[in-house]
């Protein structure tokens, strides 16, 4: 799947919006432009890595406080601040919820490429990320409670035997929803199941 | 009530007039009226004394200030009328007095008040406007700088159509108007067009901004030390905007001293005529000095503080330079800085 990526600009000034999507064309970016943080939040995104370049001072509500709304919906697509009047203050909250990046108007357009290139890296690897854990999960749902009950010992380090006392069965019997569990998963080792189990509980 | 005869002595006097100035009869009679009347009313009431005795006026009504005994002043309204004179009597003045002293003290602190509101209004607005102008400012320069980058990296790779480049061009020359728009706007809103250009005596400016600036001097406990010249000549300028340019000399002076903790703080304010007769007003801290920042600090919007807006000092300077003056900075020996602002004076003196 490749899709090709997407920018989202914010910003109430027109000519901001105008020159900004054609600079940013001009590199073969693909843009959308919101003249309000409402407009963008009607917009369903797109199952393509995507970012927001994100204007501190908009009419409706601060960017900081979109930021926040944002993270309320659990939207989670990385922002870059600009700013024409950025203080110190604004620019450490900003960061500190998560921005790529704050810049301050007018800013070095290769900053701000390089800035949307670190934010495209990040969603499109929050993306897989996401899909192998909703991947993840769908296998898992399918296992049985006895084989989700056998695997959650395994990966914390039960050997089989004790596995089977701790459930009052014959060891055979738990190596069988072992190995099934363990092909469920489409996992190839006992490690690789790990880490699987872990993804899982840390998302 | 008292009266006086036409040499201006006074020979007779109320109960209520020698409380008023706290004379005894034989002390107000050995005193002519000038003698108890303040210097800077002298003049005025001298006036309308001779048209009286000219016979020019028969009476007149004047506001004016008497010396209590021991020197203090007190505001009166004077009604003075000519009485004629009746066969060996001779014509005398009298004067009906009223203690308007509480009325024009009030009058000065409302009017105090009121210069002092403008002031804070004028000062909040003066950030205010350099934190909008920023921004807007920034939006027409974002504008041309992403409009101009755009059609190079499409000249780099030879896909920049003639076009395509016309219709940024344009835009570029409308966004550059619209900064400058906002850059008149600015001036004008700064420089209030046509500025007021009064006489101003610089002690008044500088005592009234040392006045406000006080509180933070002793909170910060700063020595203050002022050189103040007395005859200086008067300065031609907008009283607001030349306070507001010696405010933001002492308040950057304050915040250079603020992190000084090794030495003391000495605030210097001195006055002098310079060369092509301008009045000279320096202002020395014993702050943390310009640095090597000496060559920037006019430049708009560079600063050294986490909230500055980097505009203080280039309004400043351009306000001095608009009244024909300078606006300079030196390093301080052996510490802080030295900053120094002149302003032609207009050739008369304050009386």
């Amino acid at each position: 799947m490749s899709a090709q990526p997407l920018v989202f600009i914010v910003d109430d000034d027109p000519s901001i919006r105008s020159t900004l999507t054609f600079l940013l064309n001009s590199v073969g970016l693909k843009v959308e432009s919101f003249d309000s943080a409402d407009g963008f939040l009607q917009r369903r995104l797109p199952d393509a890595p995507s970012c927001l370049v994100l204007d501190v001072r908009l009419p409706d509500l601060s960017g900081l406080d979109f930021q926040r709304e944002l993270a309320a919906r659990n939207i989670r697509i990385p922002v870059i601040f600009v700013t024409g009047h950025g203080d110190i203050p604004m620019s450490v909250r900003a960061m500190k919820n998560g921005a790529v990046e704050f810049l301050t108007k007018p800013f070095r357009d290769q900053d701000l490429l390089d800035a949307i290139r670190v934010a495209l890296e990040r969603d499109r690897y929050q993306r897989e990320e996401e899909k192998e854990v909703a991947e993840l999960r769908k296998r898992f749902e399918s296992l049985t409670p006895r084989e989700r009950e056998v695997i959650s010992m395994v990966v914390s380090g039960m050997l089989n035997k004790h596995v089977a006392v701790q459930l009052g069965t014959a060891e055979n019997t738990v190596k069988v929803h072992r190995s099934r569990a363990m092909e469920k998963m489409h996992a190839q080792s006992l490690p690789d199941l790990v880490r699987m189990i872990e993804k899982l509980t840390h998302s | 009530m008292m009266m006086a005869d036409f040499a201006g002595r006074i020979f007779a006097a109320n109960r209520a007039f020698r409380n008023f100035l706290g004379y005894t009869e034989s002390e107000l009679y050995s005193r002519t009226f000038l003698d108890v009347t303040y210097e800077e009313d002298r003049k005025t009431n001298l006036e309308l004394v001779r048209e009286l005795a000219e016979g020019t006026r028969q009476h007149f009504q004047i506001e004016k200030r008497y010396y209590r005994k021991g020197g203090t002043l007190v505001w009166a309204r004077a009604n003075v009328v000519i009485v004629p004179g009746t066969g060996d009597l001779a014509p005398f003045w009298l004067n009906v007095v009223e203690d308007i002293t509480a009325q024009k003290e009030a009058q000065q602190a409302l009017r105090k008040t009121e210069a002092e509101l403008a002031r804070v209004s004028n000062l909040t607005t003066l950030g205010e406007l350099a934190a909008s102008i920023a921004h807007e400012i920034n939006q027409p320069l974002t504008a041309v700088t992403n409009n101009s980058n755009a059609c190079l990296r499409l000249l780099a790779s030879h896909r920049l159509q003639p076009e395509v480049l016309h219709r940024t061009l344009k835009e570029i020359v409308t966004d550059a108007s619209r900064a400058s728009a906002v850059v008149a706007r600015l001036r004008a809103a700064i420089m209030k067009e046509p500025a007021e250009k009064l006489e101003l005596e610089i002690n008044d400016l500088i005592e009234e901004v040392l006045g406000q600036t006080g509180p933070e001097l002793e909170k910060n406990g700063i020595l203050l030390e002022c050189r103040l010249t007395n005859a200086l000549p008067l300065v031609l300028g907008d009283r607001v905007q030349l306070q507001q340019v010696l405010l933001n000399l002492i308040t950057n002076a304050i915040e250079a001293m603020a992190p000084v903790a090794n030495r003391p703080r000495l605030l210097v304010v001195e006055f002098g005529i310079s060369e092509l007769e301008s009045v000279l007003i320096v202002i020395r801290d014993s702050g943390i000095g310009l640095g090597s920042d000496g060559a920037r600090i006019f430049a708009p919007f560079f600063t050294t503080k986490a909230n500055g807006m980097g505009m203080g000092l280039p309004i400043s300077r351009s306000i001095a330079e608009g009244f024909g003056g300078r606006l300079w900075a030196k390093p301080n020996f052996p510490h802080g800085a030295v900053f120094s602002f002149t302003l032609p004076t207009t050739g008369r003196s304050f009386a």
